[in-house]
């Protein structure tokens, strides 16, 4: 049995029984409610299956996947999706780096804000989606029309931001960026306060300006965080649901339809369980080659204090 | 002096940023204090965030006209279970994979790195399926039982207990307590950070679940909050100023419990995140 | 290429706080290794950050080769500092650390390869120049730090407590190549250090810090042989110097040192206005067996710690003692004497002790010294 890093034969003894007690309660849950369905989903994709009957079980081959192959709007969710991390991706992690940089310089209340861009985590996705759409109410009256329209002087023309087909698929990136950013600030902030302030004295005395010390002390030093936080929210940004469903249902014309919505369209509102299924797989292969490739390309090291 | 023009720069930025975080919340909570015909066409002016009078009436009319208090004790009944019984089975889990010597630890560990790749959403609708047949729908348990078992938080648990210094326990065992009885007596109690981040963690997930018991429940008998938001819409015409009366009504527990904690809130999500 | 420094009644306050360092005024000649020597807290750090431009200067001039240099930024004074925990940069290599500095002035990169190659050969770390931080050892990233310091020849080299996170055997030897390398270099030193060996073996001249005041500045021969002060008296030496109080003046012969009952004679009549006397346990000598009326002193030994060569005794002191602030304090109010190994001596046992002539440190009310 190979060990453990930090293990030593004198203190972990031999606990055959108590060891698979401890673990079975959750190894049971996890093979049951995850490992069985992931099994499930694989051999439903390949049938014709329909919801709450056990007919229509014949086996298809790959049938189902062909025919995602030629689907439009599956197509379409696909592209979404990727435009979805593509856009947030970057303008969240700006953003909350940015709010993190300067979180970190010690000042009076720096507390009080760091709990406001904390906040909106806290909401559900749910509730966010509704506040939203009143946000995007179209007509002169909606609060974002009428702030642009301030803002640009008057130059501008009231939106219906949800149901323009050009329009939605940012708005929803929006509203999912104001929800995240926090989550991703306070993880980049735990980073940056985790640079010993001696190195960036060093770097100063080494003749680095301000500029220089952000580029050779900040950034490496917050190598780690910044990695985990670029997979994770763009494994996110396929798993995108709640507000497609709530604020546009996928629409205008499959404008802001995703993977997951089509998903749970198939099978729960048209009862296509066959197909939702086979969705989840090539859902399921997708967010693993994203977490597989990213990883690779920036592979996390470890770094010794 | 350098430094007190940064300061005003940092102020400056900070306060823009807050502005842009604080306006749609500020804009629900009043909103919820608007006579409903008002939410919508003042939205626009500054009287979206200042209002001119304010009323609880919309609280009224939501608590006399949807069940708020059965979608709030749904939520808490469910949440709490899954973190409650979550902690219990996910952190013996964690011990058992750090410290205990058993065959197959290795396989296992494994299979729970595995399983932590897997995405909620791509077995959400394999597992409607597959519980629908059993006829297992439209109950409490159905929300609870399949989230308790969660592979992160087994995985934060099982580095927590890896970094932990074994004296404590070494100890235990020289004195004659057994696996089970060290882990009580002696691990947990020393281990309330890692208890607090994964209770905190899976809270902030799960509080606003939507998918699943939209997929798994019907009716507000056992609907939790997230749910009942939706529903709204489906009823014509839209009362907005109930809507986000609903909204701050639901948000308040967690909301609440964070302003309570919020070292703890941050710590959790800052530590879960730098584990990873 | 060695820079002069000077801090002309330099003071520090934090905002809200006393006084750290008060009005110090201190001269460092070119070339020079001066060590910063004090108990933690005394702000010798301080003083350290405050020249390397870490840290404003709340009052009084800093001066780096007759330029004031306070408002200037770490950058742009011609200063290289070791970090007490290195602060090596970790993604990077140990060639791109030592090259850092060179990049951030623009030096071309010819250049930049030759001299980095240079300071590593002579630190003896050339082998390692592709390695990272998190690959080397204790010793190993220390001279990187250094190696980062020499590469850019300044004018003065800072340096806080390099040798503290080292074990002992690596702390020697690296405290002699420090030593060798100032000298074979010329650079100004600037040393910062808790540890009086390090001070004592290092320095051309050791500044005594106290609570944010100079307490003395000399060789460590002079420091040792003559301090200043009672406190300078006391922290120098190990174990440390017995610090007695003296009857009052009206009471004692001044031509006598009273040891409770018994009492030598002086060749020195006390000088007037002492308060305290100072011996070093090195000044106590076992009385030869027949020097029977020989100026010396009956003891009962209470402790005794055999060294191998030599053993140091303590026993009670017949007069009070002074309470020192810092430094080796003996046990429990004790006085020490240091003897040669033989014969070996054991508690409870009762020897004779004289005293060497000449030997007698005089400080008056306020510590200082007669």
């Amino acid at each position: 049995m190979k060990r453990i890093a930090g293990e030593s034969a004198r203190t972990t003894l031999t606990d055959n029984a108590t060891g698979w007690l401890m673990v079975l309660p959750a190894l049971a849950g996890l093979v049951v409610f995850v490992a069985v369905p992931f099994v499930l989903a694989l051999g439903m994709s390949l049938t014709h299956l329909r919801m709450g009957s056990p007919l229509g079980a014949q086996f298809v081959g790959f049938e189902q996947y062909l025919r995602l192959l030629h689907d439009t709007s599956f197509q379409r969710a696909l592209i979404n999706n990727a435009l979805f991390a593509l856009g947030v991706v970057p303008v969240q992690t700006l953003l909350a780096l940015g709010l993190a940089l300067a979180l970190n310089r010690p000042l009076r209340g720096v507390a009080v804000f760091r709990t406001l861009f904390f906040m909106p985590v806290v909401f559900p996705m749910s509730l966010v989606a509704v506040v939203w759409i009143l946000i995007y109410a179209p007509g002169p009256n909606g609060l974002l029309n009428s702030v642009l329209d301030t803002l640009t002087l008057h130059h501008w023309q009231p939106r219906d931001f949800l149901h323009d087909p050009r329009l939605a698929l940012p708005a929803i990136m929006l509203t999912s960026i104001w929800q995240g950013a926090g989550f991703q600030m306070v993880i980049l902030l735990a980073g940056l306060q985790g640079i010993p302030r001696e190195r960036y004295e060093a770097a100063a005395v080494d003749g680095a300006g301000r500029w220089q010390r952000f580029l050779h002390v900040t950034l490496p030093g917050l190598r780690n965080p910044l990695i985990f936080v670029v997979i994770v929210t763009s494994i996110l940004s396929f798993r995108v649901f709640d507000q497609v469903r709530i604020m546009t249902q996928g629409g205008p014309l499959d404008a802001t339809t995703t993977v997951v919505y089509q998903a749970v369209q198939s099978a729960f509102d048209r009862a296509q369980a066959g197909r939702g299924a086979a969705m989840a797989v090539v859902f399921f292969v997708i967010v693993l080659a994203i977490t597989l490739i990213q990883r690779r390309l920036l592979r996390s090291e470890r770094e010794v204090r | 002096m350098r430094r007190a023009a940064l300061n005003i720069l940092q102020y400056g930025l900070l306060l823009g940023a807050a502005l842009v975080f604080l306006a749609p919340i500020l804009f629900m909570l009043v909103g919820s204090l608007k006579p409903d015909a008002l939410v919508l066409s003042e939205a626009g002016s500054w009287r979206a965030l200042l209002p001119d009078s304010m009323t609880l009436e919309n609280y009224r009319a939501v608590l006399a006209r949807t069940p708020f208090w059965h979608y709030l004790l749904n939520s808490l009944l469910v949440n709490g279970l899954i973190v409650g019984l979550g902690l219990l089975i996910n952190s013996l889990a964690g011990y058992a994979l750090a410290r205990l010597r058993w065959r197959g630890r290795d396989a296992v560990l494994g299979a729970v790195l595995a399983i932590l790749v897997i995405p909620f959403e791509a077995i959400a609708v394999p597992l409607f399926y597959q519980l629908s047949l059993l006829g297992w729908r439209d109950d409490y348990s159905v929300q609870i039982a399949p989230f308790v078992a969660n592979p992160l938080s087994i995985y934060l648990f099982y580095t927590f207990f890896l970094g932990l210094p074994r004296e404590l326990e070494e100890a235990a065992r020289i004195d004659g307590a057994g696996a089970l009885r060290t882990f009580f007596t002696v691990v947990v109690p020393n281990a309330i950070p890692v208890f607090a981040s994964v209770a905190i963690v899976t809270l902030l997930f799960y509080w606003g679940l939507y998918l699943w018991p939209l997929l798994m429940t019907t009716g507000p008998s056992v609907r939790p909050l997230p749910l009942g938001i939706a529903t709204f819409f489906t009823l014509p015409p839209l009362h907005w100023g109930q809507i986000l009366a609903f909204g701050v009504m639901m948000v308040t527990p967690v909301l609440a419990l964070f302003l309570v904690f919020q070292r703890g809130f941050v710590r959790g999500v800052a530590s879960s995140g730098l584990k990873g | 290429m060695s820079s002069r420094v000077e801090f002309r009644s330099v003071s520090k306050r934090y905002e809200h706080g006393p006084e750290v360092i008060r009005s110090l005024s201190l001269s460092i000649e070119p070339g020079e290794f001066m060590v910063l020597l004090g108990p933690s807290g005394c702000g010798k750090s301080t003083l350290l950050r405050m020249l390397a431009g870490l840290e404003d200067i709340s009052g009084g001039e800093l001066l780096i080769d007759r330029t004031v240099v306070n408002a200037m930024t770490p950058q742009q004074r011609n200063i290289a500092m070791v970090f007490q925990n290195y602060a090596l940069y970790p993604h990077m290599s140990v060639r791109s650390n030592l090259a850092f500095p060179l990049r951030m002035r623009g030096m071309p990169k010819r250049e930049i390869g030759a001299r980095v190659l240079q300071a590593a050969q002579t630190l003896g770390i050339e082998d390692l120049l592709e390695r990272k931080p998190a690959q080397l050892s204790g010793g190993q990233r220390q001279r990187v730090a250094m190696g980062r310091a020499i590469v850019r020849e300044p004018g003065v080299f800072l340096m806080d407590e390099p040798l503290s996170n080292l074990d002992a055997r690596l702390r020697n030897q690296i405290r002699g190549e420090i030593a060798a390398l100032q000298r074979r270099m010329g650079t100004t030193t600037l040393y910062v250090t808790h540890d009086q060996v390090e001070a004592m073996t290092l320095g051309n001249r050791v500044a005594v810090l106290h609570a944010g005041r100079l307490q003395q500045v000399d060789t460590p021969a002079e420091l040792y042989a003559r301090p200043a002060n009672l406190f300078v008296a006391g922290f120098l030496g190990s174990p440390a110097m017995n610090l007695l109080q003296l009857a009052p003046a009206g009471a004692r012969d001044a031509r006598r040192l009273d040891f409770g009952e018994q009492s030598v004679p002086l060749d020195a009549p006390t000088p007037p206005g002492a308060v305290t006397v100072g011996i070093r346990p090195e000044s106590f000598a076992p009385a030869a067996a027949d020097e029977r009326g020989s100026p010396s002193i009956e003891v009962a030994i209470t402790e005794v710690e055999a060294l191998g060569h030599e053993q140091i005794l303590y026993f009670e002191s017949p007069l009070p003692l002074q309470p020192i602030e810092a430094g080796t304090r003996s046990p429990a109010g004790l006085m020490s004497a240091r003897v040669p190994a033989a014969p070996p001596l054991e508690r409870g046992q009762r020897v004779r002790l004289t005293v060497q002539k000449n030997t007698l440190h005089w400080f008056d009310r306020d510590g200082r010294r007669l």
